[in-house]
C-alpha cells in the first residue's frame, strides 16, 4: 500500500519533480554535449592523424636529400622520414585555379585518405583532392594538365584516385586565406614527377613523425646541428594551420567549451539539492506516520530516494538524447573549411559517467541526506509541526525614521526576503546569470554588426574592387586610375609569404597597399585617410600570436620563387586585419617588384566604370562593395553560432532558474497568500505584493547583471580571436537586454498569477503550519 | 435585527463520481449581538457553514441573506469585498503573517478596510498591548492567537467568524480565549459565531445551533448562558 501511497504522491509532487527533472536535463545535456565536441574533435583528429600517419614535423630547406634522411633517421625520437618536393601549381590556360603538388617518395608518412580510385602507381599518375576534382569536374581517368609555378613546365598527369589529406585539412594560402579547394587544390604524385626541378634525389621538404615522449626543444636543436643551412625552417604540427586548423580552433573554445558547463552544472547543482531537499521535506508529517505505523527506516528511505532516482531516470536519458544533434551542430560549425572524411560522433562516454555520477550525487544525495535526518527523528517530533523560523527585526528596522515610512507592502517584501537570504542570492544570482547571457549575446550581435558597419562606412569606401590580371602592367593600372570614369582608385599586391620568427613559421597573405589610403582600409575600424607605417609590417594579432612576437619585433619573411630572405619590422598589431600589410614606400625599399593584383575604385558613374572595366582584357573581374562586403560579415555570422548556442544553453537555463524560484516562493507563502485573501485581499492586490518581491529580485539581478555581461562579452570576443571583432554594446541592447530579462521575470510571475487563482483558500488555512 | 439570514441554503461537493452534500438544505436565522455557537462531529458541515457566511465558498442552492444582501449571488470581487469590510475570521492555527509584528498583523488587515479599529488599542483591548512588536514566533500559542483575535477586530466588522478557536490550545488557555470572544461580543455588541465540536461548551452561547451530517439537529436559544470561566470539561 505504502508504494499505491507513492504514486499518488507523484501526482501531488509532480510540479516540483518536473522543475527539477528539467533542470537535470538542461544540465546534463550541456555537460555532455560541450564535452562530447571536445571529445568527439580530439578523437577524430587523432583517429585521421594516427590512420594517415601525419606527420609530427615539416622540414623546411633548400637542397635536402637522402643523406639528409638518414643523418634525420639516427635522431632520437625521430620515427620516420619521408623527402618529398612541394611545387606550386596551375590548371593550364587558367591561372585562377591552382594546386599545391607534394611528389613523395614513398606514401608512409600523410599519406591520403582515399575516397576513390588508387594511389599513384608510376609518374604519370596522380591523386587530387576530391574537392578539387569535383569542382572542377575532374573524375579518375581523367587527364589533366598543370604549368609548374616560376618555371615553364607543363605536367599532364592521369587522375588515378581522389583524396584527402590529413596535412591539407585547412588548405590555404596566401591568396585564399579560406580554404577554397576548387579554386586551390592540392595533388600528390611520386617524386620521379618533379625529379627534373631539383636533381635527382634533391628535395625541398622532409616530413618526419616522432615517438610520442620526443622534446621539441632538443629535436629542433639536434636537426639545426646536423643539417646546418640548409634547412629553412622546421615547423611543428601544433604550428601547422593547414594539419592543426580543427584541433587549433578548437582548443581556442575550449576555455568557453569547458567553463559553460561547469558553470551550468553548479547553478543546477544548487537548485537540484535545494529542490530535493524541499520536496523531501515537505514529506516530514507523511515520515512521521509511515515510522508511527511501523514501516522500517529502510523501506521509508527507499520511499523518498525513489524521488530522487525518478529524477535521474527521467533526467539523465533527456539530457544525452539530443546530445548527437547539439554535438553535431556544434562540430559542424567548428569544422566549416576543413576538409575531413566522414566520421561518426563519437560519444564521450566519460562525460556522460561524469554527469550521471554528479546528478546521482546531488538528487539522490541531498534526498538521502534529508530523508536521513528525519529519519533520525522520532514519528512523534516528525509529525509536529516544524518549529518556526526565529524571527529577528532587520536593519532597516533600526532605522525607525526610514522604517515607519514603509507601507506594509514594502515591510512584507524586505523581510520576507531578508528571512530568506538564500533564497533570495539563487533568484538574484540566476537572473543575473541570465542578464548576463543575454546582454554578452547582445554585445556578440553588436560586435558583428559594428564590423559589418565598419567595412561599408570605414573600411571600404570604394565603388568596385577590381581583379587585376597577372601580368597587368603599370601603363594599363594607370590607365585605369586615370580614367573619366574613376574619381579615384588604390591598388593593392597580394602575395604569399612565408613569415618566420625564431622557432616559428606561419605562412600568410601579404598586402602591399598604398602609403595613404583611404578607398580602402587595412583597418576597419580606422576613419577617414589612413597611413602604413614607414618603417615596418602591421601583423594581425593572429599571426602576431602564431609567431609570438610583439610590436618592435622582427620577423623574417620568404616569398614563393625568391630564395632570399626580408626582415621586417612589426610595426603594429591589429586585431582586424587578415595576414601582414606593408606599405608601397616600404615594399619599394626592399627591391621587390610592385605588381597590384587589386584596384579599388570610386566610380564617377559606376555603370559606365563597369562597362569599361568589362573591356579591359587586364581586368580579371569586379565586384561591387556590397558584394565584398557582404561576403565578409557573412563568415562572421556563421562561426557566431557556437557562441549563440552556448548562449541559448544558459538562457533557457536562467529561464528556468527564475521559473523554479518564482514557484517555490510561491509555494512556500501559499498559507500567507490564502490568509491574505481570507482577509479581503482582492486578487490584484496579492498579485501585487506576491509579484513585486519577484520584480524587485529581477532588478537586483538585472543590476547585478550587466557588469557579468559585460564582462562576458569581452571574454566570449577575445576567445573568438579569429574573428576581427572589437566590442562595441550599443546602449539600446543594454536596454533591451534589460527587457528580455524583465520579460522572462514577467512571464514567470504571468505563470504564477495564474497558479494564484488555483489557491485553496479553505484547504491552505485547514493544515497546520 | 436579523444580521444573518439562511433560507434552504445547500453545498455539495463533487468527488469523482460522488456527490457530498456537506450542507443539506438548511435555514436559521442569527440576530445582531448574539454569541452563536455551531456544535457537531467532525464531517457535520459546522466548518462548510461558517466558510459559507465568510464569503470563503458559496452555496450551491438556498440564499444567505447578510444584513439583508444575499452572498450567494456575490461574484468573486464582491465576495472578497465582503470579506474586506464586513468579516473578521479567527482560525485554529492562527494563521498570522510570520514575516510581521503582532502590530504589523493587525494594521495588515486595518489598511484595507473602511472603518478600522487603532491597532494599538486593538491590541490591547486583547491583552496583547506590550507584544505589539514582537512576531509570531516569538509569541505562545495563546497570544498568537489573541494577535489573530485582534486582527479580526481591528476591522471593526459586523460579524467575527472563529473555527476551532481554542483547538490548538491548552485548557487553560483556550477558556481564556473563549472568555475573550465572548466579552467582546458583548461590549462590542458585534456578532460572534464560533464552530466547535466540544459540546462542553453549549452552555455558553446564547444561540446554540446543533448540526448532523450537514443538516440542522436543533436550533436553541439560551436566555442565561453560562460564563465559561465557571465552565469545567
Amino acid at each position: 500500500m505504502i508504494w499505491r501511497n507513492f504514486l499518488r504522491d507523484l501526482r501531488q509532487t509532480a510540479p516540483r519533480l518536473i522543475s527539477v527533472m528539467v533542470i537535470t536535463m538542461i544540465a546534463v545535456m550541456v555537460y555532455t554535449a560541450l564535452n562530447g565536441v571536445l571529445y568527439h574533435v580530439q578523437q577524430v583528429t587523432a583517429a585521421y592523424g594516427q590512420t594517415q600517419n601525419v606527420a609530427d614535423y615539416w622540414i623546411s630547406g633548400a637542397g635536402l636529400d637522402r643523406s639528409d634522411c638518414r643523418v634525420l633517421e639516427q635522431i632520437d625520437g625521430v620515427a620516420g622520414v619521408q623527402p618529398r618536393i612541394t611545387w606550386e601549381a596551375q590548371e593550364r590556360g587558367n591561372e585562377d585555379v591552382q594546386l599545391l603538388v607534394y611528389a613523395v617518395a614513398d606514401w608512409a608518412i600523410n599519406t591520403p585518405y582515399l575516397v576513390g580510385g588508387a594511389l599513384p602507381a608510376d609518374e604519370r599518375e596522380m591523386a587530387v583532392s576530391d574537392v578539387f576534382a569535383a569542382a572542377n569536374g575532374l573524375s579518375v581517368g581523367d587527364s589533366y594538365e598543370m604549368l609548374l609555378t616560376g618555371t615553364d613546365q607543363v605536367l599532364r598527369l592521369r587522375i588515378s584516385g581522389l583524396v584527402k589529406s590529413p596535412e591539407c585539412l585547412y588548405h590555404v594560402n596566401a591568396t585564399t586565406p579560406m580554404p577554397e579547394l576548387g579554386r586551390y587544390g592540392f595533388a600528390y604524385c611520386s617524386q620521379d614527377v618533379l625529379s627534373g626541378l631539383m636533381g635527382s634525389n634533391r628535395y625541398n621538404q622532409i616530413c618526419i613523425t616522432t615517438s610520442d615522449e620526443v622534446d621539441d626543444a632538443a629535436l629542433r636543436r639536434a636537426v639545426d646541428e646536423r643539417l646546418g643551412d640548409k634547412v629553412v625552417n622546421v615547423l611543428a604540427r601544433e604550428d601547422n594551420l593547414a594539419a592543426d586548423r580543427l584541433r587549433g580552433m578548437t582548443e581556442d573554445l575550449t576555455p568557453i567549451l569547458r567553463l559553460f558547463p561547469i558553470l551550468f552544472f553548479l547553478c543546477a547543482v544548487l537548485l537540484m539539492v535545494s529542490n530535493m531537499s524541499r520536496l523531501i521535506e515537505s514529506g516530514r508529517s507523511a515520515i512521521g506516520t509511515f515510522k508511527a505505523l511501523g514501516y522500517s527506516d529502510r523501506t521509508i528511505l527507499w520511499y523518498y530516494l525513489l524521488h530522487a532516482v525518478l529524477v535521474v531516470l527521467v533526467g539523465f536519458p533527456l539530457g544525452v538524447a539530443p546530445n548527437g544533434l547539439i554535438a553535431r551542430l556544434l562540430v559542424e560549425t567548428l569544422s566549416t573549411g576543413c576538409d575531413l572524411p566522414v566520421y561518426g560522433l563519437a560519444n564521450d562516454y566519460r562525460s556522460w559517467g561524469q554527469a550521471l555520477a554528479l546528478t546521482v550525487l546531488c538528487c539522490v544525495g541531498s534526498a538521502f541526506f534529508v530523508a536521513r535526518s528525519l529519519l533520525k527523528e522520532s514519528p512523534a517530533q516528525c509529525m509536529r509541526p516544524q518549529p518556526p523560523k526565529s524571527t529577528k527585526p532587520v536593519l532597516l528596522e533600526k532605522l525607525p525614521f526610514l522604517w515607519r515610512r514603509l507601507g506594509f507592502n514594502q515591510k512584507y517584501i524586505i523581510r520576507n526576503a531578508l528571512r530568506n537570504k538564500a533564497r533570495m542570492l539563487t533568484c538574484v544570482v540566476g537572473i543575473a546569470f541570465c542578464m548576463g547571457l543575454v546582454l554578452a549575446a547582445f554585445a556578440l550581435r553588436d560586435a558583428v554588426t559594428h564590423y559589418a558597419g565598419a567595412l561599408t562606412s570605414n573600411q571600404n569606401k570604394y565603388d568596385l574592387m577590381v581583379d587585376l590580371g597577372a601580368g597587368v602592367t603599370e601603363g594599363q593600372y594607370r590607365r585605369l586610375a586615370a580614367s573619366a570614369n574613376t574619381e579615384g582608385a588604390e591598388f593593392e599586391m597580394t602575395t604569399a609569404g612565408w613569415f618566420y620568427a625564431p622557432g616559428r613559421m606561419t605562412t600568410a597573405a601579404l598586402t602591399v597597399a598604398e602609403d595613404q589610403s583611404w578607398l580602402h582600409l587595412y583597418d576597419p575600424y580606422a576613419q577617414g585617410v589612413l597611413n602604413l607605417p614607414e618603417d615596418g609590417a602591421v601583423l594581425s594579432q593572429s599571426m602576431a600570436d602564431e609567431l609570438n612576437v610583439t610590436t618592435g619585433d622582427t620577423v623574417t619573411v620568404r616569398f614563393t620563387g625568391d630564395s632570399r630572405y626580408y626582415t621586417m619590422k612589426v610595426s603594429r598589431i591589429l586585431r582586424g586585419v587578415s595576414g601582414a600589410y606593408v606599405g608601397r614606400g616600404f615594399w619599394r625599399s626592399l627591391g621587390r617588384p610592385y605588381v597590384p593584383t587589386t584596384a579599388y575604385a570610386a566610380a564617377a558613374d559606376r555603370t559606365a566604370l563597369a562597362a569599361e572595366l568589362d573591356r579591359y582584357d587586364f581586368v580579371d573581374g569586379w565586384q561591387t562593395r556590397e558584394t565584398v562586403t557582404d561576403a565578409a560579415a557573412e563568415q562572421l555570422s556563421s562561426a557566431s553560432l557556437v557562441a549563440y548556442i552556448l548562449i541559448v544553453f544558459g538562457g533557457s537555463l536562467a529561464c528556468v532558474v527564475i521559473y523554479n524560484l518564482g514557484i517555490m516562493s510561491f509555494l512556500e507563502q501559499i498559507r500567507s497568500l490564502a490568509t491574505l485573501m481570507v482577509l479581503g485581499f482582492y486578487d490584484k492586490e496579492i498579485k501585487r505584493l506576491q509579484l513585486s518581491e519577484n520584480i524587485i529580485f529581477a532588478a537586483g539581478g538585472i543590476c547585478a547583471g550587466i557588469p557579468m555581461g559585460i564582462g562576458l562579452s569581452y571574454v566570449i570576443i577575445a576567445l573568438l580571436s579569429d574573428m576581427p571583432l572589437q566590442v562595441n554594446t550599443r546602449p539600446v541592447s543594454f536596454v533591451l537586454s534589460c527587457a528580455v530579462t524583465l520579460l522572462f521575470a514577467l512571464l514567470v510571475n504571468w505563470m504564477i498569477g495564474r497558479k494564484m487563482r488555483e489557491i485553496d483558500m479553505l484547504g491552505a488555512l485547514k493544515s497546520v503550519e | 435585527m436579523a444580521v444573518i439570514q439562511a433560507e434552504h441554503l445547500a453545498r455539495e461537493y463533487v468527488m469523482g463520481k460522488n456527490v457530498i452534500r456537506a450542507v443539506d438544505d438548511i435555514s436559521f436565522t442569527i440576530q445582531e449581538g448574539t454569541y452563536t455557537m455551531i456544535l457537531g462531529a467532525s464531517g457535520a458541515g459546522k466548518s462548510t457553514v461558517l466558510n459559507l457566511l465568510g464569503g470563503m465558498d458559496s452555496p450551491t442552492s438556498g440564499s444567505l441573506r447578510i444584513n439583508g444582501r444575499d452572498i450567494a449571488r456575490f461574484n468573486k470581487r464582491q465576495l472578497a469585498e465582503y470579506r474586506r469590510n464586513s468579516i473578521g475570521f479567527v482560525f485554529q492555527f492562527y494563521n498570522l503573517m510570520p514575516n510581521l509584528t503582532m502590530r504589523e498583523n493587525v494594521e495588515l488587515a486595518s489598511q484595507i478596510c473602511k472603518d478600522p479599529l487603532d491597532a494599538q488599542e486593538t491590541l490591547e483591548l486583547v491583552g496583547l498591548g506590550e507584544r505589539s512588536s514582537n512576531f509570531p514566533s516569538q509569541c505562545s500559542g495563546g497570544e498568537q492567537q489573541r494577535g489573530a483575535i485582534a486582527r479580526a477586530l481591528a476591522k471593526n466588522p459586523a460579524i467575527l467568524l472563529c473555527d476551532e478557536p481554542t483547538g490548538a490550545l491548552d485548557y487553560k488557555t483556550g477558556k481564556a480565549i473563549l472568555a475573550l470572544l465572548y466579552d467582546l461580543c458583548k461590549k462590542s455588541g458585534k456578532t460572534v459565531i464560533v464552530v466547535t465540536h466540544n459540546g462542553a461548551l453549549a452552555p455558553t452561547a446564547d444561540v446554540l445551533i446543533r448540526m448532523k451530517s450537514g443538516r440542522i439537529e436543533s436550533y436553541e436559544e439560551n436566555p442565561a448562558p453560562v460564563p465559561v470561566q465557571e465552565l469545567e470539561w
